[in-house]
């Protein structure tokens, strides 16, 4: 079971929440927003290999062999 | 038994995690997250499942039903699978709208594969007419 992924995104989403908070009280709101956005786009390439492995294995699953 | 305790407590742990995230207002990240897990799960659950799916095709190979059928049954098994893992994580970030037009385009797809057995069926209902 390969769950490093699933930390490392966990850590990321929690890095970013805590800038976030940093960042707001710090009356940064648009470098706050920015690291958000920054956050999802990182975790969505994570996702993306990740989601693409997974319908490939589906996909193998399910042929007719 | 020992796989289950494993999924469960990392369940746990993700939900706390979820819960955090979604506080500190990153939903997007919280959605994220939670694909991840799935994926993840599925993964791990994928080479159970494939071990059921060979004993279907071989019982299948036994009872001597032609391949085309079974091959559209496992076909129709998968385009299920993936359109419900879809259409849940899309309805876990509160978007109604796409879950439905992914369980739609899930039910047309697996109707277009079920035509051959239809026509399979028709045909043999005209066989048996005198």
């Amino acid at each position: 079971m390969d769950i490093t992924a699933i930390y490392k995104i966990a850590g990321l989403g929690i890095i970013v929440a805590i800038l976030h908070i940093f960042l707001t009280q710090a009356g940064r709101q648009e470098q706050a927003q920015m690291l958000s956005l920054a956050g999802v786009i990182i975790v969505l390439l994570w996702l993306v290999q990740m989601i693409s492995r997974l319908f490939a294995d589906v996909e193998a699953v399910f042929r007719w062999w | 038994m020992q796989e289950m305790t494993r999924i469960v407590a990392m369940a746990i742990v993700m939900a706390v995690l979820l819960t955090y995230l979604r506080s500190a207002s990153q939903g997007a990240l919280a959605s994220q997250l939670a694909i991840a897990f799935m994926v993840t799960l599925l993964l791990v659950l994928l080479p159970p499942l494939q071990q059921v799916m060979r004993l279907f095709v071989d019982l299948g190979r036994r009872a001597q039903i032609r391949s085309v059928y079974m091959a559209v049954v496992l076909k129709a098994v998968g385009t299920a699978y993936i359109a419900a893992l879809g259409a849940q994580l899309a309805k876990d970030a509160k978007e109604e709208t796409t879950a439905a037009v992914v369980e739609m385009a899930g039910k047309v797809l697996i109707m277009l594969l079920a035509v051959p057995l239809v026509a399979g069926i028709m045909e043999a209902l005209v066989g048996l007419m005198p």
